[in-house]
């Protein structure tokens, strides 16, 4: 196994002149990529950045980005990718807690040196990498991921997807989202070419389905969101692509609109992951069939990790959980997720946030439960549901996005529920809205959601 | 006469259920639409559907007469607050 910051350096001398990265109208090879990379991590060295030292990245996707975050690696240090999309308060508060040595916004900047220095070897508990996600408390919470954990991951997913250096992945997820460390490091690791998805296009499904076609990207992976829209706006799922394999991450794909997918596409390997930032992926599934009636399993441990149940919370034991948050005390033992999950036919399904389980009417809900009903009507693209009101007045709200062209009514998803859930658990109150707000990362954003309606 | 009271129950108790249960909400709400069962009439809103025949038609429904089976549909309830007229 090649480790993680020598994986650009051994495609370089395997395939020099194969392509690293498509950034736009242009690419860069692996020569390049590994010779920029060189330069940035002599500039590093000469501003004394060595080992231990974090370096905060909130420059935009690109291939001196790209570069630099190998640099960084090179000389020892711990990057910090921030996506340039957050608000000042929030990078703020991010450089308060990572305290880097250097904060850079424009990667063409940072910088070089003339003779690339020797490469820093890290043990393998050392820290890579560290991605700060949203906290409960609103303190942005640094997720630290050693070289062990990222290398366990990308091997692991690398052999499972088949990846090969003829292939071409997609990046969609800014650098910040672990989502992106397949699609780099898994590149990097195959010597294949990673086709960087400009983020001012992420989200808009006509472009976002003209990239993955006319790109001839044979590797995708995202949240379900992006697809989503792609296959309700962007027409996917009636053109002509050279997909090989789609994998999606980060939160429920409502399993009829996967039967879609998987009819549409019957040669490409579709596969649902799972897994927190703090676990990276720990469990995967490769959709074969589909039970549109049921959630779609998020399926058996991966990357040598020990899966667990302990009172319905999803438990996570080895080599890819978290050496600790930034700046807090080392993680010790398996990680507790805060999802519930439940065995079926021997494959884990996801059923929710522990803490989105609430009390309305004197019962305990829980809301995961009532939106894959939801997801499961025809007429219904996305759900979320959310508690309005408090206590005796606590109700039942969902919110959803239109399938197709027929709006979705209250009285026929209130019957929708009734024929699939308790009493209790039927909604109260609906609104139709075009798109769900979506979080930096490109989940449905609860915290608006439940702020909006209040 | 019984006829044209029962309908203009019927409409009435349509026109709550849609504007203060279904937020104004009158797609598929038929006559005959279950309300129990598909959860539109819990008990905080049966409450409200009694106080309502009350006060507008001055109609008392003996609690006896709260029924799933008497609920169970806006035509059934306005067949109860009709008999229930004498």
């Amino acid at each position: 196994m090649t480790a993680l910051h020598r994986l650009v350096g051994e495609a370089a001398r395997r395939t020099p002149e194969a392509p690293a990265i498509h950034d736009g109208t242009t690419t860069i090879t692996y020569r390049e990529l590994d010779d920029r990379a060189g330069h940035l991590a002599a500039g590093l060295r000469e501003q004394g950045i060595g080992k231990g030292d974090r370096i905060v990245i909130t420059a935009d996707k690109s291939a001196d980005t790209i570069a630099l975050m190998q640099a960084a690696l090179r000389v020892g240090a711990i990057y910090v990718p921030v996506a340039p999309a957050n608000p000042p308060a929030r990078v703020e508060k991010i450089i308060r807690s990572a305290r880097p040595k250097l904060a850079i916004t424009d990667s063409r900047t940072a910088p070089t040196a003339g003779s690339a220095p020797e490469i820093h070897e890290p043990e393998p508990d050392d820290p890579a990498y560290v991605l700060y996600t949203s906290g409960s408390t609103g303190e942005p919470k640094g997720v630290c991921v050693s070289h062990r954990n990222a290398e366990a991951f990308v091997s692991w997913a690398a052999r499972e997807t088949g990846l090969h250096r003829g292939d071409r992945l997609s990046n969609h997820a800014p650098f910040n989202f672990d989502l992106s460390v397949f699609d780099l490091y898994g590149a990097f690791h195959a010597g294949a070419a990673v086709d960087l998805v400009p983020s001012d296009v992420a989200y808009h499904p006509a472009e976002l389905t003209d990239f993955l076609v006319t790109r001839g990207i044979t590797v995708w992976y995202s949240v379900p969101s992006a697809l989503l829209l792609m296959m309700r706006q962007g027409g996917l799922l009636h053109r002509d692509n050279a997909l090989r394999v789609c994998v999606f991450a980060g939160e429920p794909f409502p399993s009829d609109q996967v039967l879609e997918l998987r009819k549409a596409w019957p040669n490409t390997r579709l596969f649902n992951w799972y897994g927190p930032t703090e676990t990276n992926v720990c469990t995967s599934y490769e959709v074969h069939d589909v039970d549109p009636s049921r959630p779609l399993p998020i399926g058996s441990p991966s990357c040598g990790n020990n899966v667990e149940l302990d009172d319905g919370e999803i438990v996570v034991d080895g080599p890819t959980v978290m050496l600790g948050y930034w700046g807090g005390p080392p993680q010790q033992g398996p990680y507790r997720t805060g999802d519930l999950g439940r065995r079926t036919n021997g494959v884990l399904e996801y059923r929710g946030r522990r803490d989105a389980m609430v009390k309305v009417r004197g019962h305990r809900v829980e809301l995961g439960e009532i939106e894959t009903a939801l997801a499961a009507h025809p007429d219904v693209g996305a759900v979320a549901v959310v508690v309005r009101g408090s206590g005796l007045e606590a109700k039942l709200h969902a919110v959803v996005v239109p399938r197709n062209d027929k709006r979705p009514g209250l009285v026929g998803l209130k019957r929708h529920c009734a024929e699939r859930l308790p009493g209790y658990m039927i909604i109260d109150s609906l609104s139709v809205v075009a798109e769900l707000p979506r979080t930096a990362n490109g989940k449905t954003d609860r915290t608006a959601l439940s702020r909006g309606i209040q | 006469m019984s006829d044209e009271y029962h309908r203009d129950v019927l409409e009435k108790l349509t026109e709550l259920v849609r504007d203060e249960f279904l937020d104004g909400e009158d797609e598929e709400l038929t006559a005959t639409t279950p309300l129990m069962e598909w959860g539109i009439l819990k008990s905080i809103e049966t409450t409200r559907l009694v106080t309502y025949v009350r006060t507008e038609f001055g109609v008392r429904v003996p609690p006896a007469q709260v029924t799933t089976e008497n609920f169970r549909d806006l035509q059934s309830i306005a067949g109860l607050v009709t008999a229930l007229r004498g």
